[in-house]
């Protein structure tokens, strides 16, 4: 069993009438670049504030490096770089100036403020007023506040929100540069499944505030129902001999398709050839990845 | 603690509104100063104290008006620091205590507001020489009047910053430091001044010349009383309070 980094238990949050958290039971292993995928409104920044102490559970807990963080706040907090949903600055300063707010806090030498400048490729701009800053480098700012003092565990709310292409794939590369970088543990939250699909290794999948799934990324590929295609002699006998044989089987441009949730293809296989059927084509189509994450969200994507 | 200090200090830097607000109290004296050189005589005829005259022409408008709505500007100031741009959240997801926050942060405004009285007199007494005032200078009265001016705004600053602080957005304390503050001069002349803390600072700056003003020392019981009880409202909420 690994070492977790993040760890909750039933953490729970309502609004009001409103449960935008639902007994959330998270769990993040050490060195993980893990996606936190969900659409609009599924409780990604809610439960990335209770995992910072900005929200108080209305049940439940979150440790971090197993430890409470209502009990232990600063001294985990030292260890946590966050940037939640947009970037933070201060617009009249300078992204040098910003910086040296973090070091002043974590009580850090100088020469850090350079190095996280150059991670996020600001040493250029260092001495301009955030003010003046477009949103990429805004972001890229706020990712070097993550990163300053060699933190443990990187929380990134929706880090590529709003940038164009061209700074998604920025901001996204340098993400995934991160855990070689710094050695850090990534928490990553998205609505957009191909971007979790190109970072992450793990994955945790909310919606309407619950944790649908949680596992590696090829574990989650492998969920869903899968599909076989079958080309075989005499096709309309094939098709009812798979049909008695309790098979879901569908008919399309002179194909047989059959979907289940487990299917062996090599069984399918040799009942048919037993039967006598001249099978020409035997493949398994891969669902793809988007399907799984639709299905199991009942077909809401944000 | 100093820590948090310097840091907050750091980010009043650039911050050209707040400053203007801190210094806004020269251009009143300047006003105050041609008023009374242009209707010197009216002012000094009686062989009035022309130290007293300067004083009283700067000190009614400031009073009354600027100093209020200075000090609802500077809070509010201060508050929009954290307010805008996302940065309550990643303040507060640093290691840092919450109680230091905003117990600093209303030092500053405080200290702020304090530099805002002293540029007063500063300038009050500039002026004085520049018009070339030949009686020497009334340093007892020039001090203590607005120090006293000043622990009778205490209810202002702590009311203010902490609606500021409570409310994201500015126009709300502005709103309510702006409307509470107009009315103040004719709350004043009532016998119900004393649950208008906006009164108070008009009490402890013209009471004395003004006998309508001469309300006693109560203020200076009641004014830091108020600022403890609105700061530590304030305070409770903000130690227990979601950041969104
Ligand atoms: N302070 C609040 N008061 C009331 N409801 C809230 C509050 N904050 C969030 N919610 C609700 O809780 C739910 C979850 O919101 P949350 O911001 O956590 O979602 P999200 O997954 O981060 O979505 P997005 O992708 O839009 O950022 C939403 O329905 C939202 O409207
Ligand atoms: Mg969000």
């Amino acid at each position: 069993m690994s070492e977790l980094v993040i760890e909750t238990k039933g953490l729970t949050k309502e609004f009001g009438s409103l449960t935008a958290v639902k007994d959330l039971n998270l769990k993040v292993k050490k060195g993980a670049l893990y996606g936190f995928l969900g659409a609009n409104g599924a409780g990604k920044s809610t439960t990335i504030r209770m995992l910072l102490d900005l929200v108080k559970p209305t049940r439940g807990n979150a440790y971090l490096f197993n430890k409470d963080i209502r009990y232990h706040r600063k001294e985990i907090l030292r260890k946590v770089g966050a940037m939640v949903e947009s970037p933070s600055y201060y617009e009249n300063l300078t992204a040098y100036e910003n910086l040296e707010i973090i070091r002043r806090i974590l009580k850090l030498e100088r020469k850090e403020i350079d190095k996280a400048l150059e991670i996020v490729n600001l040493s250029k701009w260092k001495d301009k007023r955030v003010k003046t800053f477009s949103l990429g480098m805004k972001q890229r700012l706020g990712i070097a506040q993550a990163l300053m003092g060699d933190r443990e565990l990187l929380i990134l709310d929706e880090p590529t929100n709003g940038l164009d292409p061209a700074g998604v794939r920025e901001i996204r590369n340098l993400i995934i540069s991160l855990p070689e970088i710094t050695g850090a543990t990534v928490l990553i939250s998205s609505h957009i499944l191909s971007e979790i699909e190109l970072i992450a290794d793990h994955v945790g999948i909310i919606h309407n505030g619950k944790l649908l799934f949680q596992g590696t990324l090829e574990e989650l590929k492998e969920m869903g129902n899968r599909e076989i295609a079958i080309k075989a002699q005499p096709l309309l006998e094939a098709e009812k001999f798979l049909r008695n044989k309790g098979y879901d089987v569908e008919m399309r441009e002179g194909r047989l398709y059959i979907t289940a949730e487990r299917i062996n293809i090599e069984e399918v296989n040799r009942e048919m050839v037993l039967e006598g059927f001249g099978v020409s084509h035997l493949s398994e189509n891969k669902k793809k990845l988007e399907e799984v994450f639709l299905q199991m969200t009942g077909g809401i994507e944000g | 603690m100093r820590n948090i200090f310097g840091i907050e200090i750091l980010k009043l830097k650039n911050s050209k509104a707040l400053w203007i607000v801190t210094l806004a109290p020269i251009f009143m004296v300047v006003q105050g100063a041609l008023n009374l050189m242009r209707y010197y005589d009216l002012f000094t005829g009686q062989g009035q104290n022309v130290w007293e005259q300067l004083y009283s022409q700067s000190m009614i408008f400031y009073v009354s008006i600027l100093l209020p709505i200075l000090i609802s500007i500077v809070m509010t100031l201060i508050a929009r620091i954290e307010n805008t741009n996302n940065n309550w959240k990643h303040y507060l997801s640093l290691p840092i205590d919450r109680e230091k926050v905003y117990g600093i942060k209303f030092i500053i405004g405080c200290m702020l507001v304090f530099i805002n009285i002293l540029v007063l007199i500063s300038s009050i007494i500039i002026a004085g020489k520049i018009l070339g005032i030949e009686e020497s200078i009334p340093y007892m009265d020039l001090l203590t009047k607005p120090m006293a001016t000043y622990i009778a705004a205490f209810p202002i600053m702590a009311i203010l910053y902490v609606s500021s602080i409570g409310f994201a957005h500015m126009a709300i304390p502005l709103g309510i430091g702006i409307g509470l503050t107009l009315p103040a001069m004719i709350v004043a002349n009532s016998k119900f001044w004393i649950f208008y803390p906006w009164t108070y600072p008009i009490m402890a700056a013209l009471g004395g010349d003004m006998e309508i003003f001469n309300k006693g020392n109560i203020i200076y019981i009641v004014s830091p009383m108020l600022l403890i009880l609105v700061f530590s409202f304030g305070y409770k909420r903000f130690l227990k309070r979601d950041i969104i």
